[in-house]
């Protein structure tokens, strides 16, 4: 055969595979045991890339809430079930998972995203649907605020909210130069934008001096970090996450990053992000976090030392923030569906808005008029404990969510701009 | 026009800039043409477009993590590791020739590439199987960790040797290849499998040899940047969709068009950066673009008949 053409040939289909790229790594659903009929939970997640350090503890801690759940004798007599999908962080392929969750694997709830641009999709989705969701740790303010719907929960605290908490902090440093580095989509862009908003009130006289947004996915960083201290900042905010913030301290240190500018970032306190540095991790890094070995409540209360240690047993790790999401999640869904006494979406949601919610990190609940948890945010500087062997943060400020959420006022505002 | 000039090409001004950007920017391409001359050498001579050599470069970071953790504290570890690293996902690729891959040479490509992407499915469960989800973090030798300066630009050391070593590797091969026998009979096998078989020689074993090479080179890659990016899931779909970019461009079984690519296309990233920080994430598909279109055989590769 002309060997030139049966190259492109190949290529062509490469191509082809690669633009459908389907089933890449489909996570098979757990077997069912009991007579009862299941009741079916469908996670809508990314197990790709760089989500991976969050969502497959987030998915060992999801099962073992439903562990928990089906030992003290189910939901509504039911068992508890999970069927698991992977979006590669695409929305499209996120729509299709959503799909056939509801339609094949009959699931009557749906848990996820972890993508931010996958979240808004599914926000418009779940109005079209009538089925409610509850997002994991999908973190625009966005999808609560202007593209919310009444079938839109959220447990993670939004990038609005630590964007601000970090912002007044960092109004009161010095730096007035200021850059910023992040995957280039909805995750990496929008907490920039809330965090820059707060500062420039709070703080006049800051400039920005250089923004560099790679592709999500990337791996060599080099090229940006050394054009980022190129533009002589004082301060950068790094909204790069999961692997993504891992490369890039591992690239950033030979530069002296951590020596010349100040790092502030709205992701990077969580084990998710930094736990794959080790004791690697730069200290003096002013962080959003999950400081789960903090010697303050609420990490030292009973509920959630016990917590740590259930994780650690059942994985051999200690927890990460995504292991705190996914457990709220299906304890939540389930407290939801027990006190409506039926999976009626439409009903689980009156239920859910009224429902306090008991969390290892103390008791929540969803704001009827955003469906936001009232989750607090911890924000402190980054120092590395030798005891555990990995980074944790000190000088810790717990921000309570009505001072860090907006306020029902200023949440209505913003959705009458929108609508014009 | 000056604004304009200005805006977009003021970094021009800061020669220690460019310098910086130029350097990263190569050492970028040594990652990519270790990856891509492997890739490019397999099917150059077996014709099979083996989409799952970045898995391969991917358990080449892991095995690093691996081999580093059995060699603690003995001397040059870093050095034996890299060395065994690049030997155990050599030995992987020929465990993958010798079972499945040698039974499909003659396939129709649509079967080979359904062979080779269910190899990067099932090769990335394993991983995660065997080293969990989590990044594995590879510690470099202490003597590497700072950086030196070059003409005033500061440039990490490790990367100084992420270099040497592809330059290295690229002088070995091309010694290889145009001044040994084995070199002469694999480009021999690139031209015709059937003549060198009619001939005497025993081109099945020359296969497998050559897929453990390719297979090496991944791996070698994949050690080389593990202390850099960490060892994670998710490591084999973006270098290997980098890698076709490459052999696109630079032409399939190429080895100059594989260096000369490399070195375009992470160049392109590093002055994109500069000039166009919000389109610079695209450049590089735009070359290949337009190299599919004006050359499609590649930069470098052979228009044959």
């Amino acid at each position: 055969m002309n060997r030139t053409r049966r190259a492109f040939r190949v290529l062509r289909v490469l191509a082809a595979v690669l633009v459908a790229g389907t089933a890449w790594t489909a996570v098979p659903a757990g077997p069912a045991v009991a007579q009862v009929k299941a009741l079916r939970v469908g996670v809508a997640n990314s197990y790709t890339g760089v989500a991976i350090p969050y969502t497959i503890p987030e998915k060992e801690a999801m099962l073992l809430a439903v562990e928990e759940i089906n030992a003290a004798g189910g939901v509504l007599g039911r068992p508890l079930e999970l069927a698991f999908r992977d979006d590669k962080l695409r929305p499209d392929l996120g729509l299709t998972n959503l799909q056939e969750l509801v339609y094949q694997e009959k699931v009557e709830l749906i848990l996820g995203p972890f993508s931010s641009g996958v979240s808004l999709a599914f926000a418009d989705w779940a109005k079209q649907h009538k089925r409610l969701f509850i997002a994991t740790i999908a973190a625009t303010h966005r999808l609560t605020n202007e593209f919310w719907n009444p079938y839109v929960f959220r447990v993670n605290q939004h990038v609005f909210f630590t964007g601000r908490a970090l912002a007044r902090v960092a109004a009161k440093l010095p730096h007035k130069r200021y850059a910023v580095i992040g995957q280039d989509y909805e995750g990496g862009r929008v907490p920039w934008d809330a965090f820059l908003e707060v500062l420039k009130k709070e703080k006049p006289g800051v400039e920005v001096v250089s923004q560099q947004f790679p592709k999500l996915g990337e791996t060599d960083f080099t090229p940006y970090i050394t054009a980022t201290l190129a533009a002589r900042p004082e301060a950068v905010f790094v909204t790069l996450f999961g692997t993504g913030f891992q490369q890039f301290v591992l690239q950033a240190k030979p530069y002296g990053f951590f020596d010349k500018v100040q790092l502030i970032g709205p992701y990077s306190g969580r084990p998710d992000d930094h736990r794959g540095l080790g004791a690697e991790a730069p200290e003096g890094m002013l962080l959003n976090g999950y400081p789960w070995s903090a010697d303050i409540a609420p990490f030292s209360s009973p509920p959630h030392r016990e917590f740590v240690d259930k994780i650690r047993k059942r994985t051999g790790n200690w927890p990460v923030w995504g292991s705190i999401t996914g457990y709220i999640a299906v304890k939540a869904a389930a407290a939801g569906v027990t006190k409506a006494g039926t999976t009626d979406n439409e009903k689980v949601i009156k239920a859910l808005e009224k429902l306090p919610i008991d969390t290892p990190l103390g008791r929540m609940h969803f704001r009827d008029f955003d469906h936001q948890l009232t989750i607090p945010a911890w924000i402190g500087w980054s120092k590395v404990d030798p005891k555990i062997g990995e980074m944790t943060l000190t000088r810790i400020q717990e921000i309570p969510a009505e001072q860090g959420l907006q306020t029902k006022e200023e949440i209505l505002e913003i959705r009458a701009k929108a609508k014009k | 026009m000056i604004r304009f000039l200005a805006e977009y090409f003021g970094w021009l001004t800061d020669p220690s800039l460019v310098l910086m950007q130029l350097l990263s920017g190569i050492a970028g391409a040594m990652f990519l043409f270790l990856v891509a001359s492997g890739l490019s050498l397999i099917f150059g001579v077996s014709r099979i477009v083996n989409f799952a050599h970045g898995s391969l470069y991917m358990f080449g970071a892991y095995f690093a993590y691996t081999w580093i953790r059995v060699l603690a504290g003995s001397p040059g570890q870093f050095w034996i590791m890299l060395i065994l690293a690049s030997l155990t996902v050599a030995v992987m690729g020929g465990v993958l020739e010798v079972i499945f891959v040698r039974r499909i040479y003659r396939a129709d490509p649509i079967f080979q590439l359904l062979l080779t992407f269910a190899f990067v499915l099932v090769l990335s469960d394993i991983a995660k199987i065997f080293w969990g989800a989590e990044g594995k973090a590879v510690p470099k030798p202490g003597a590497l960790a700072g950086s030196v300066k070059i003409f005033g630009a500061p440039f990490p050391t490790y990367l100084l040797l992420v270099v040497a070593a592809g330059l290295g590797v690229g002088l070995i091969l091309w010694i290889v290849f145009y001044r040994t026998r084995w070199g002469r009979l694999v480009r021999a096998a690139r031209h015709s499998r059937d003549m060198l078989a009619a001939l005497g020689s025993d081109v099945p074993r020359l296969f497998t040899e050559v897929f453990m090479v390719g297979s090496g080179l991944a791996g070698l890659a994949g050690a080389l940047v593990a202390p850099i990016v960490t060892a994670a899931p998710g490591m084999d779909a973006s270098i290997i969709i980098e890698a076709f970019v490459v052999v696109v461009v630079g032409g399939l079984g190429s080895f100059l068009g594989a260096a000369l690519a490399s070195l375009l296309v992470a160049e392109l990233k590093a002055f994109g950066t500069l000039v166009f920080p919000a389109i610079s994430i695209v450049l590089a598909y735009l070359v290949m673009a337009v190299v599919l279109i004006f050359r499609p055989w590649g930069l470098f590769g052979r228009r044959e008949e």
